[in-house]
């Protein structure tokens, strides 16, 4: 799994990426330096935690993919279906190309079922 | 010296008078009412105009100067009025002149002035408090305005309870409740007012349609406009009986949150609800959500608790260092939650699945910033 998440970290733009399970426990991180991890696990864990809560009450469900904006970074919560694939980029990246490479490292983390939750 | 000027008037006067008696056109009959109106004769002016403009209805010349001649009058009056409030702060009449004066031209903000005004001299006047409530009332017909039907409410509840049997007050106060959605007062309003005043027809027309209750959309609006309101908490308002409403009731145990200046609650709505698949909406402030719009079947709670989303991104950015977050969108297969950020708040709108478009969000944050409800965008995500 870590080699997945090393992989998409030598995305163009990628600080940082991890596995949170649906429940907000984290399974792996890769954070380049500059990123707390045990800070981005925290709240990687608490904002799907929070978020899947959320849309369960205002009845939808589960989510596929929450791409969040922010001044100084973007952040994308991406399904991988037994868990969610957390990626940290830098303010200014293209979310559209990198999002190419998260969905890949999605769909190989999904496939490969490594997590063994 | 007098007796000669007022001699040489009245046979300007006359000579006026019969020319335009002769030789009847615009011209000869604007330079008599202008001449009556010169020499303070306003009425009789204003009698000729009428007269004049039934016989040349299309003259530019007689309708220009028509408006000039009102306006003239009004600021006339208004100068005599303000001198007597001047000289007489304490009689609540010249306060009352002052005010239907401004109300005759539809200045509701200088009618309220004048009442306010007149109400710190003459407290509970129960004629002040009324043309107020007219002009709270002109403004929550125009501007969809929760603050001035709920300042009217309080001051006909006040006026009503000097003079239970003051006509007027009972007649405005269940249009008022007409207009808020609460048909069983304003049906306890209106029925014996349309009693004793079976020509009001419009009266008549609001008791039928309030017999008749509200419709889905009604209660929507209602609802939404009383959250505003409450919420906001400025207004210590009583609503006695209403209380039994279920909805009022859930209302008055709730938190006041923040108060959020909306410029044009209708063109907001209709702003919101040409969202292509939006439905839902909510202005998450800085100290709390406030419920703008909803589309029926989605309950007001869980539509609250979309706020937690933009708490939650919130202090995932802020513990992340990822600094203030702009714009965040949550896709998922029942729909689409997208959260914009501004200088003093989020705006979280909910949309149905595969009718999300950038198109229909920008125009409900470009809605939102028309209105008001929002200072600027953080970004330009």
């Amino acid at each position: 799994m870590r080699d997945i998440l090393q992989e998409l970290n030598r995305s163009v733009g990628v600080r940082g990426s991890a596995v949170v399970t649906h429940d907000g426990i984290l399974v792996a991180s890769e954070l380049t330096a500059g990123l707390d991890e045990d800070a981005v696990a925290a709240m990687a864990s608490s904002l799907v935690r929070n978020t899947i809560s959320t849309l369960r009450r205002v009845g939808l469900g589960e989510f596929s993919l929450f791409t969040m904006q922010a001044t100084s970074g973007k952040m994308v919560v991406a399904d991988a279906e037994v868990a969610y694939l957390v990626v940290v980029t830098d303010p200014g990246v293209n979310l559209d190309l990198t999002m190419v490479d998260i969905e890949a490292a999605s769909y190989r983390l999904t496939k490969r079922g490594q997590l063994g939750v | 010296m007098a007796l000669f000027s007022v001699v040489r008037k009245q046979l300007l006067l006359r000579r006026l008078r019969r020319r335009a008696h002769d030789k009847p056109s615009p011209s000869t009959m604007a330079e008599l009412a202008e001449t009556y109106f010169n020499q303070n004769y306003p009425e009789e002016a204003f009698r000729t105009l009428e007269r004049a403009m039934a016989m040349y209805p299309d003259s530019d010349l007689l309708r220009n100067l028509s408006a000039h001649l009102r306006r003239a009058e009004f600021e006339r009056q208004v100068r005599v009025l303000q001198r007597l409030v001047e000289e007489n702060p304490n009689d609540p009449t010249v306060h009352l002149a002052l005010a239907q004066i401004y109300f005759t031209v539809r200045d509701t903000n200088k009618v309220l002035e004048v009442v306010t005004e007149g109400l710190s001299h003459c407290p509970g006047e129960g004629g002040l408090l009324l043309v107020g409530a007219r002009a709270r009332l002109e403004r929550c017909c125009r501007d969809l305005s929760e603050r001035d039907c709920l300042l009217a409410i309080e001051d006909l509840r006040q006026v009503l309870q000097g003079n239970p049997d003051n006509h007027e007050a009972r007649r405005l106060l269940g249009q008022l409740f007409y207009l808020l959605g609460h048909y069983r007062a304003a049906v306890e309003l209106l029925a014996p007012y349309v009693q004793y005043n079976p020509w009001d027809e419009r009266a008549q027309g609001w008791l039928t349609a309030a017999q008749a209750g509200p419709g889905p959309a009604e209660s929507l609006v209602l609802e939404e406009a009383m959250t505003r309101a409450f919420k906001r908490g400025r207004f210590p308002i009583d609503l006695g009986g209403e209380r039994e409403h279920p909805f009022v009731e859930s209302l008055a145990e709730r938190p006041m949150i923040r108060d959020v200046v909306l410029g044009s609650t209708e063109r907001l709505k209709q702003a919101l609800m040409l969202g292509e698949g939006l439905r839902a909406a909510v202005w998450a402030g800085l100290r709390g959500p406030e419920v703008l719009i909803r589309r029926e079947g989605l309950g007001e709670a869980n539509v609250l608790a979309l706020a937690d989303v933009a708490s939650a991104g919130e202090r995932a950015c802020v513990d992340m260092d990822l600094g203030r977050p702009e714009r965040a969108v949550i896709t998922g297969p029942a729909g689409t939650v997208v959260m914009v950020g501004f200088a003093d708040g989020h705006l979280l709108a909910l949309f149905s699945p595969a009718l999300h478009s950038r198109d229909a969000e920008r125009r409900v944050s470009d809605a939102l910033q028309e209105a008001g409800v929002v200072a600027e965008e953080a970004g330009g995500a």
